[in-house]
């Protein structure tokens, strides 16, 4: 009733409208009941299709980027330039005549890193940029070798810009430093190891030191279970002979997808390399986007066919009403007033299946998102029956979907109504 | 011409076609007219064109070819908003059903001109409509719903709610044609009393000879044409002196 209250102090409807409208609603036989069950049909699907699709994406999307950073900064590799270009038009202009090779033995380095950092730090929408020395080498424990690659990390600053602590199946990651190591659980099987075990790591550099196993991560990536190894930033940079510099700065920005954004704004002021998850992972990105255009189309329809419910109900009510509404306007009814009286109507099987729609998909999205698979995880948490994500956004936009879409079904029959003859609907109402 | 002697409703030769083409010709030039306070019948068979006419001057219907006046106006000039509230302040209806609104109590239903022309009933009005149900014996059933009324009660209801608000011609329908004897004749002499109280002009189609003959005039119409039109007290004077000239 409030959202009648609040009509009938604007002015737009009066009194005799919405007191008609709502004793029309509340005495209908079972009518008002079905169409406002149709639209909260609707929108229980919209709000629980949408949390299921963003809990999917939400887990796979910690799946993908939950192990790294938002955006990479990287030394730029030193390309080298051809001596001389052909001038010329058309297909021929800038074709580059001498062959370029890439220069593959040289370290990049970055050493201005601190700067850098604070800077890319004071972009708005940065949560934290962190330094790592990034390199290639093997891991050994007896005579099992593995390769490697190298991640020298201060382990407070890493968990700032990697959403990776649950990934830390044993130990302890703010472990690590220049005598502990944090290893995948495939390197632990193929190496032999297991926490406090003692393990040998070789740069390309040549350099070897030995490290203790603090950590063990399951980082749902096979590739990175197998090769990683994280090591105190200093104990890398030694390995790595690279003094007191750094390979790359970690960001990450509040938003996941604000990298974009993030990338282009540190482009403007460095020549260094930069990257964002989102521009790595195109593929993925389009098929999140596929994903939504899927799940939107469905909603669409979801609600269409609420819709066509609540107008074909409204217009067996205008039927049913034909006569009290040839009544109506014998007493002086006009035909806007009728037109107003059906569209109340419509606007309140909107509201009344926005509000149960609403009530019933939240809740149904609290048990589902509640209902845990015992010893499974997805997205580094805990797996739940069906991935759930519920945000009070989606019940905002399905609930005035639903208001707009009973409001808008109500039109056609309103205006049957409102142009309904007097005579015809006393004589044979 | 003096306000108080002006026709409420005046039709000058009104005529209704129902059909494309020749059609069916259901009222051919009719001239009427209903003086304030007057109590008229409209009497004629079933397709006779009574109640075409009855529409016509309710502002239900409009004519083919001629004009309908009420309250001075020419209906064919005015558009749907000024009609609906021409026949809101001026006009009341009976139907032969009463056609009550359901979800509605019968005071509601009498209180519902006043909320679609003013947005609500004044305390006058409301005090007015009260006096209503008390004349016409509904005062300990005004809170019913139609559904809990006999169909003599609801009819009574439904002229109360033709009353409320105090219309200068009530037009019915066949008023008692869904009553049994007893109760149609309660509810003519209620509409009998209400005129001779309240003032208040009666159009009245009605098949009953003997509840025509009450009326101050009677109307017969016939093939869409008034075939008759005369003053019963005129014609009971005029019958008294031929007797007693032939005496």
């Amino acid at each position: 009733m409030g959202v009648f209250a609040w009509l009938k102090g604007t002015k737009i409807v009066n009194k005799f409208e919405l007191k008609v409208a709502w004793r029309h609603l509340l005495t209908s036989h079972g009518q008002t009941e079905l169409t406002v069950g149709a639209v909260a049909v609707g929108v229980l699907l919209v709000v629980f299709l949408s949390s299921l699709i963003n809990g999917l994406q939400v887990g796979l999307v910690e799946d993908v980027v939950g192990s790294i950073p938002h955006v990479i900064v990287e030394a730029a590799s030193h390309e080298a330039k051809p001596l001389w270009q052909m001038p010329g038009n058309g297909g021929n202009a800038g074709a580059v005549i001498t062959k370029v090779e890439k220069m593959s033995s040289q370290k990049q380095k970055i050493s201005e890193w601190r700067r850098m950092c604070e800077t890319i730090s004071m972009i708005p929408g940065v949560q934290s940029a962190a330094p790592s020395a990034v390199g290639s080498g093997f891991a050994s424990r007896g005579a099992k070798n593995v390769g490697a690659v190298i991640f020298g990390v201060d382990p407070a600053e890493e968990l700032k810009v990697k959403s990776f602590a649950a990934r830390f199946v044993q130990g302890d990651f703010s472990k690590i430093d220049q005598q502990n190591v944090a290893i995948g659980i495939k390197m632990a099987d193929d190496l032999g190891a297991n926490i406090g075990s003692r393990i040998r790591v070789t740069s390309n550099e040549g350099v070897t030191q030995t490290f203790r196993v603090a950590a063990l991560f399951d980082m749902g990536i096979e590739n990175a279970n197998e090769a990683w190894v994280y090591v105190g930033l200093s104990a890398a940079q030694g390995m790595l002979k690279i003094g007191k510099d750094i390979t790359t700065i970690n960001v990450r920005g509040r938003d996941l997808f604000s990298a974009n954004r993030i990338a282009n704004q540190i482009r403007t002021f460095t020549s260094l390399k930069v990257s964002s998850w989102m521009e790595s992972n195109k593929a993925f990105l389009d098929t999140l986007k596929a994903q939504n255009s899927a799940a939107l189309i469905i909603q669409t329809m979801t609600l269409l066919a609420s819709a066509f419910g609540v107008a074909s109900v409204m217009i067996v009510f205008v039927v049913q009403k034909s006569r009290d509404i040839g009544i109506l306007k014998s007493m002086g009814a006009t035909a806007t007033q009728i037109q107003k009286i059906f569209m109340l109507e419509g606007l309140g099987v909107g509201v009344g299946g926005a509000l149960l729609g609403s009530a019933i998909g939240t809740g149904l999205c609290f048990i589902v998102q509640n209902t845990f698979l015992p010893g499974e995880t997805f997205g580094g948490k805990p797996a739940t029956l069906v991935p759930m994500a519920w945000d009070f956004k989606y019940v905002m936009a399905a609930s005035l979907v639903a208001v707009v879409v009973g409001l808008m079904s109500s039109v056609i029959p309103a205006r049957r109504a409102s142009k309904l003859d007097p005579v015809e609907a006393i004589r044979h109402g | 011409m003096d306000k108080r002697k002006m026709p409420v409703v005046k039709t000058v030769g009104i005529s209704k076609r129902y059909g494309e083409g020749v059609g069916t010709w259901a009222l051919r030039g009719v001239n009427f007219d209903v003086a304030p306070g007057e109590f008229v019948a409209i009497v004629g068979a079933s397709g006779s064109g009574k109640s075409t006419l009855l529409n016509m001057i309710g502002a239900l219907d409009q004519p083919t070819s001629g004009a309908v006046y009420i309250n001075g106006q020419n209906t064919s000039y005015l558009d749907e908003n000024a009609l609906a509230a021409l026949r809101g302040d001026t006009l009341g209806f009976i139907f032969q059903f009463h056609y009550l609104l359901n979800e509605f109590s019968i005071l509601e239903n009498a209180l519902m001109p006043f909320s679609i022309r003013k947005g609500g009933p004044s305390r006058d009005d409301r005090q007015w409509v009260e006096e209503l149900f008390c004349r016409v014996g509904l005062q300990d059933s005004m809170h019913c719903r139609p559904k809990q009324l006999s169909g003599g009660q609801q009819q009574r209801g439904a002229i109360v709610r033709a009353l409320a608000n105090r219309p200068k011609v009530v037009l019915a329908d066949e008023p008692t044609g869904n009553l049994d004897s007893r109760n149609g004749a309660m509810v003519f002499d209620l509409l009998r009393e209400l005129n001779t109280t309240f003032g208040t002009g009666f159009v009245l189609v009605t098949h009953d000879d003997r509840l025509a003959r009450e009326a101050a005039r009677i109307v017969a119409v016939e093939d869409g044409r008034i075939v008759a039109n005369y003053c019963v007290e005129e014609v009971e004077r005029e019958a008294s002196q031929l007797r007693h000239s032939e005496k």
